[in-house]
């Protein structure tokens, strides 16, 4: 089968700025060398810590950016490198969200007409009902009233937000996700929520997703396959379970080892409630 | 050494933090734990006298024999940094980007007449060695901006501990830090808190890096202490709705196999926060008395503000 998303020893470097007139310009490598397969209806996590790279390879993977080198490979097709008329056509099947969804959404627009704009580039034959009746029922799933279209972004608390990019980002049935920090902003018990929206919405849609994060244990949750970065490299990749049953490389151990560990005191009856949707 | 004592919080007539009574003795840490909305930040800064303008403060917070509600800004000066230092996520913000790493870590031991300039701008580079911060005579003469992240986090505890304050109060110290950072400064904390016998309270969202750092814990809900005790009880065996809560919308496990309940609904805005518990609207054992009426205290391995949970028995 071919996968959904190929990496080929994708390499991105920047300049840095020249100390002295003559000197010859230095570059930071911020991605070496990164090759990987997913497949589709996986989820790929990328962990690392800041300065890893790990954000420069999502914004590669989404061809928001040329690679210096190496290429992406979207159900087979070269989608790095290419001038933008090229790529438009796929867009739609590739989207993102980011850690915070209040500088992805535009402050004066209602979300309604956030959420509706994709769709007006993906499937403009829609007429106006037909786009209502879409954003309608997105809001919907993900835990929002249909009424709230006519809010804007600053009426809604941090998770909802989330919720409002999700629903934008999934409005034109997207084939891959890139999600880049997407609950690190939010308070832990609203956190939860959006993870599980996140995995219910990735198996409903047939979605293959890629999660970068710091937070191993959000890795570990939403996860099948991780790669772990260091300086701009891959240093490790597995199968989730195998990953933290066994981590092989040093880094990773080193990661694991920092992670703080709580004592396993999960309730065996939650007097909170199991439920996923927001009151 | 430090008392609360029915301390709340008003901005605009709303309560921003309720009734909060708690006892902190020296080498003693308390996590206070809570997500945004909580009242932690407020707490340390009433606890500071930085509360920002607008925001009234009423009940008693005793350090040593000094009753600090009330007291005059000149008499809260003479406090803050010698008695009480604080710490907070974003050094970058809280240093000043104008003077040198050395002057600013300087300044409190002159101002507060422990030590002349020279002795001070030397007492500077030691402690710059003690927290950790490397070639410390020549980054002293640094600019903030000319230090990463972390040797900023680590030069603003210099400059927090360098009075040796009676207490510290750490507003989310590592939270803007990578992991493999944060376990280094949590025990460089841990260290000096130890060496000095100083009372410390760490403010944090993470539970985790409380079980980490504090002796007793305290989980704030919409400016009410929900569940308070002995770390281990508080984590290891909570008994409020809210505690439970918190502890089963920690990812675990992968999701296919360990799927987890989150508390519904948001953190409530504090302008509509209901007279009774602030958790009733989200909480599965919440009903209208709830919302009416604050909850009684109740004490047992853990002390609780709840209608309807027990603690466990002590």
């Amino acid at each position: 089968m071919i996968p959904i998303l190929e990496a080929v020893h994708l390499h991105q470097a920047y300049p840095l700025p020249r100390q002295a007139l003559f000197e010859r310009r230095k570059r930071i490598h911020a991605v070496r060398d990164v090759s990987f397969r997913l497949e589709e209806g996986q989820t790929l996590g990328i962990v690392g810590e800041s300065g890893s790279g790990k954000s420069t390879l999502a914004r590669l993977l989404v061809a928001l950016e040329k690679p210096r080198s190496g290429e992406v490979l979207f159900r087979g097709e070269r989608i790095s490198g290419l001038p933008e008329r090229s790529i438009r056509p796929v867009r739609p099947l590739i989207q993102m969200i980011f850690q915070d969804p209040f500088g992805s959404l535009d402050p004066r627009m209602r979300v309604g007409e956030s959420i509706a704009e994709p769709l007006g580039v993906a499937e403009p034959w829609l007429d106006a009902g037909e786009t209502r009746e879409r954003v309608a029922a997105m809001l919907k799933r993900v835990g929002l009233q249909p009424d709230m279209v006519a809010r804007y972004p600053h009426q809604f608390s941090g998770g909802q937000r989330q919720r409002i990019a999700i629903a934008r980002a999934l409005i034109t049935r997207p084939a891959l996700l890139v999600a880049d920090e997407p609950v690190s902003a939010l308070d832990v018990s609203v956190q939860a929520q959006i993870l599980n929206l996140l995995f219910d919405l990735k198996l409903e849609f047939g979605l293959s997703m890629v999660v970068i994060s710091h937070d191993l244990a959000v890795i570990r949750y939403l996860c099948d396959e991780v790669i772990v970065m260091e300086g701009g490299r891959v240093v490790e990749q597995a199968a989730t379970g195998q990953l933290f049953a066994a981590p092989q490389a040093d880094y990773t151990r080193a990661l694991m080892a920092a992670m703080p560990l709580l004592p396993d005191a999960r309730p065996e009856t939650d007097p909170a409630g199991g439920d996923t949707s927001p009151r | 050494m430090l008392a609360l004592r029915e301390l709340s919080v008003s901005f605009r007539g709303r309560p921003v933090l309720r009734n909060l009574s708690l006892d902190l003795a020296p080498g003693e840490t308390l996590g206070l734990v809570g997500e945004s909305g909580s009242g932690k930040s407020m707490t340390a800064l009433a606890l500071m006298g930085l509360l920002p303008p607008g925001f009234v403060a009423s009940g008693s917070i005793r350090l040593g024999d000094t009753e600090l509600l009330g007291l005059a800004d000149a008499d809260l000066c003479r406090l803050r940094g010698r008695e009480m230092a604080m710490i907070f996520q974003e050094p970058m913000t809280a240093l000043n980007p104008v003077l040198t790493v050395g002057a600013q870590i300087a300044e409190g031991l002159v101002l507060h007449g422990l030590m002349a300039p020279r002795a001070a701008r030397e007492e500077a580079i030691r402690l710059m060695e003690r927290v950790g911060l490397p070639d410390p005579a020549r980054r002293a003469r640094s600019y903030p901006h000319e230090l990463s992240g972390g040797q900023r986090q680590r030069a603003m505890i210099a400059m927090a501990i360098a009075c040796r304050p009676a207490l510290l109060i750490a507003d989310e110290p590592t939270s803007a830090l990578d992991v493999s950072l944060q376990v280094e400064i949590l025990a460089l904390l841990r260290e000096i808190r130890d060496e000095t016998g100083m009372a410390m309270i760490f403010i944090s969202h993470d539970l985790s890096v409380i079980h980490a750092m504090a002796d007793r814990a305290l989980v704030l809900y919409g400016g009410l202490a929900m569940e308070t005790g002995p770390t281990r009880h508080v984590i290891g065996q909570p008994a409020h709705p809210y505690t439970r809560g918190l502890m089963a919308a920690i990812p675990r496990g992968n999701a296919h196999t360990e799927r987890l309940r989150p508390i519904p609904g948001q953190v409530p805005d504090l302008s509509r926060l209901p007279p009774g518990c602030p958790f009733a609207g989200r909480c599965a054992l919440g009903d209208a008395h709830c919302a009416e009426t604050p909850p009684p205290l109740r004490t047992g391995l853990t002390a609780l503000h709840c209608h309807h949970a027990e603690p466990a028995p002590a």
